[in-house]
């Protein structure tokens, strides 16, 4: 009964040997698999079945080969070997989790990419040292759980130079949309950040209660995470107060504290958003602007300026000042109704003849027109500035139109002196080439008549409504004085502050050209487009997965059987 | 040199001393966080809430209530499939099918087969009034016949609330049995408004807390 075939007996000592080969093989496989997936398929349990009967082949049906293999002198120190792969790979392991639990991280990209650069370490000691504590917010649905994963690599570090300096708050809109509206969250927002000054309970300082006693947090918007975008919100609010913007009073201008769409309440609100500082300047009474004066802003005055105060703007401007000049034709609502009219710059006045003879710029006695046929509102009051000149100090304007309001034409000298020629005059803003300046006001105000009349004085379109002034060779001067003169004053008004976007976005590159305050608060983070990033995606973390555990050992165990095949046919 | 066995005894050493070490690091706090990641991928798996109905004339019934202006519109189908407004006294008169949009109360019943919930969140009843649940700004009641068992009617409220911060969703959740914790559902706007325009097709009623809806979905249907 024991006597068998030889052959057949060969044949099935071949077989379950092979059946022990594939048998480790799908072993192998199986614990690929379910580390890959992490979950016991289908796929690894059949892995399982097929490696354990394999094996189980191997011992049945040739027990002896099975037996040396055990006692071998190639398993024995085989053991060994498996022994100490798996210890070293297991102690590499364990030291992966330690350093991955105690949160150490070393930054080995070659431009220290996920280290803070310079000037934001600097930004946040100056927080420190003024005392100042900050919120950074981040907005993120449960769709940007990917984008809030890698900009909290960057908030971290914020975190951890802040030492306390700089909070981390994470608001899932949707789950939170109260405290989202605090945070005054708009559609958009998702997946980027804002900042937040704190007070000393740490709360956030409110800017205003809703109707339902919701508080409306202070927020600064910083937009996508990055260091650029968060540094340049910490610079701003730590050189809060460092900007200081005053407004004249005392000749009829626009009032900062009027909240009506005449007032300009509007943009004290804005420049203190930025953390720039906004003082009424009474000029008559002070006789000298003050040196912390970074900008002096004339918005609306109807009543001239005396010779001294002309003077003492001379005065600022000779020493590097900055000037805003929004002015309004002679005519205006008031006048038609029988107050007195806008005398501001008109023609013989001394601001007016300072302007000509030390800038070269004159605002005309007169007011535009407009006759295009789409009309801004229906107004020929409103000219249409469908003409925006190249220039640096507009940055986000030239696409959105911008509303004024009985606009007032500027000349530039055509031959400037020695004393014009030491500055530069560029147009900023144009009216249609169907305006015109009609500079016939005394018959305006009696008949209420508006009619293009060359031989009157009226002056043909386009008109020059705004004009930036600087020195020539800036950069080479020593006081760097800047003007800008705009034609009307309606254009920061609250009514057209609040709902044109256009002038919202003149505004403040006006006020940011004068002052340079971007400049101040913006920094270029070191950057390297070549740099390998260190958040992958999903499908790319797959593809990554497969490749270093099945596809590399499966090589490997490839060549190793090839050899193995090779040497014993030998 | 060291010998083999006392290698073997260093090297066992240092494993049980690795695994003292990570059992001692609060495994439990990892099991809670993986668990907590667990429920989140659960919450964000999209989930149709009425599997149930699968095609829109299963619907017998809706009524939409617009519960701020206090107008809303009940309609049922008639034995050929058509909407019309039953009356109710002093509610709503009697309208024809010919007199109301089928256009739109079919595209309304279409909805309920679409309502695909983008997530879902568990919220206390006292929670309620920042999502625009408390009281909600519209109501959505209907009766659809059952797939599967077409005898069995499946009888639901909607409740919707505010959209979203982002306004591309709204709050929503079904009132049913009384339950500690909700589920407010976050329902794409579009499908939502297919089932808010109904209320635009033309009918004004004053909404009452007894829907009249029982006593008018047995119209026989085919």
């Amino acid at each position: 009964m024991n006597a068998q075939n030889p052959t057949s007996a060969s044949l099935r000592e071949k077989l379950t040997a092979w059946a022990g080969v594939v048998g480790g093989i799908a072993l192998v496989l199986a614990g690929l698999l379910y580390l890959l997936t992490g979950q016991l398929s289908a796929a690894v349990f059949v892995c399982v079945l097929v490696g354990v009967g394999g094996l189980s082949a191997w011992v049945w049906g040739n027990p002896d080969e099975f037996q040396a293999w055990l006692a071998g002198r190639q398993t024995r120190y085989g053991t060994a070997s498996v022994l100490v792969t798996v210890l070293f790979v297991g102690l590499i392991a364990y030291a992966y989790v330690l350093v991955d639990r105690a949160n150490i991280t070393a930054d080995l990209t070659r431009v220290q990419r996920y280290t803070l650069n310079a000037p934001t370490r600097e930004a946040i000691s100056q927080l420190r040292e003024r005392g100042f504590r900050v919120q950074l917010v981040g907005f993120f649905t449960r769709n940007k759980l990917r984008e809030q994963e890698a900009a909290d690599l960057i908030t971290r570090q914020y975190e951890a130079e802040g030492r306390g300096v700089i909070e981390v708050l994470y608001i899932d809109p949707d789950e939170e949309p109260d405290l989202a509206a605090r945070y005054n969250y708009q559609p958009g927002f998702d997946g980027t950040f804002a900042l937040v000054v704190l007070d000393e309970q740490g709360q956030p300082f409110v800017r205003e209660m809703e109707e339902g006693g919701q508080p409306r947090y202070m927020t600064l918007y910083l937009g996508e995470p990055t260091e650029r975008n968060i540094t340049t919100g910490l610079k701003t609010v730590a050189s809060a107060g460092a900007f200081k913007v005053y407004f004249t009073v005392g000749h009829g201008e626009r009032s900062l504290t009027q909240v009506d769409d005449n007032g300009i309440s509007r943009l004290r609100a804005s420049l203190e958003g930025q953390g720039i500082a906004a003082e009424e300047l009474p000029l008559a009474e002070v006789k000298r602007v003050p040196e912390d004066a970074d900008l002096v802003l004339i918005v609306g005055a109807w009543q001239p300026l005396s010779e001294a105060e002309v003077q003492a703007l001379d005065e600022y401007l000779q020493r590097g000042g900055r000037l805003g000049i929004f002015a309004d034709p002679p005519i205006l609502e008031a006048a038609i109704v029988g107050e007195a009219a806008n005398r501001f710059l008109a023609e013989g006045t001394p601001f007016s003849d300072y302007l000509w003879d030390e800038f070269g710029v004159r605002l005309r006695d007169a007011f535009v027109i407009e006759t295009q046929p789409d009309l801004v509102n229906g107004s020929e009051w409103m000219p249409i500035i469908n003409t925006i000149a190249p220039h640096t100090i507009m940055s986000d304007v030239r696409d959105e139109p911008i509303s004024m309001r009985f606009a007032r034409p500027i000349t530039l000298v055509d031959a400037p002196d020695e004393r014009q020629g030491r500055y530069m005059r560029e147009p900023l803003l144009f009216t249609s080439e169907a305006s015109f300046g009609e500079a016939n006001i005394e018959e305006f105000l009696t008949n209420s008549r508006v009619e293009y009349n060359p031989a009157e004085g009226d002056i043909p379109g386009p008109l020059l409504v705004g004009v930036t002034v600087r020195r020539q060779l800036e950069f080479q001067e020593e006081v760097q004085p800047r003007l800008v003169i705009i034609g009307d004053s309606d254009v920061l008004k609250n009514e057209y502050v609040k709902s044109v976007p256009g002038n919202v976005f003149l505004w403040t590159d006006v006020v940011d050209w004068l002052t340079g305050f971007s400049e101040a608060v913006s920094f270029a983070p070191v950057s390297d487009p070549t740099l390998l990033k260190l958040v992958v995606s999903a499908q790319e973390r797959k593809t990554i997965a497969v490749v270093t555990m099945i596809v590399l050992p499966g090589l490997v165990l490839l060549s190793g059987l090839a050899v193995w095949w090779y040497r014993r046919r030998l | 040199m060291l010998k083999r066995s006392y290698g073997y005894a260093l090297l066992m050493g240092i494993v049980a001393a690795m695994l003292l070490v990570l059992m001692l690091d609060d495994p439990e706090g990892r099991q809670r966080a993986f668990r907590a990641f667990q429920e989140t991928q659960q919450a964000i798996a999209a989930r149709l809430l009425f599997p149930q109905i699968r095609q829109s004339a299963q619907v017998v019934g809706m009524e939409a209530v617009d519960v701020g202006a206090e107008r809303g519109l009940l309609v049922v189908r008639n034995e050929a499939g058509l909407w019309y407004a039953p009356p109710i006294e002093d509610v709503q008169q009697e309208r024809a099918p010919q007199s109301l949009d089928q256009s739109v109360l079919e595209s309304a019943a279409l909805a309920l087969t679409r309502l695909w919930a983008e997530r879902w969140l568990e919220v206390s009843p006292d929670g309620l009034a920042q999502y625009g649940l408390q009281p909600p700004q519209y109501r959505f009641r209907f009766r659809a016949r059952l797939a599967d068992d077409p005898k069995e009617l499946l009888e639901a409220t909607l409740e919707i609330g505010n959209l979203n911060p982002e306004n591309v969703a709204y709050y929503m959740y079904i009132s049913t049995a009384a339950e500690e914790n909700l589920h407010v559902y976050l329902i794409r706007r579009q499908t939502v408004d297919m089932l808010l325009s109904m209320l635009t097709a033309s009918y004004s009623v004053t909404p009452s807390d007894e829907s009249p809806m029982g006593d008018r979905v047995g119209t026989p249907v085919s």
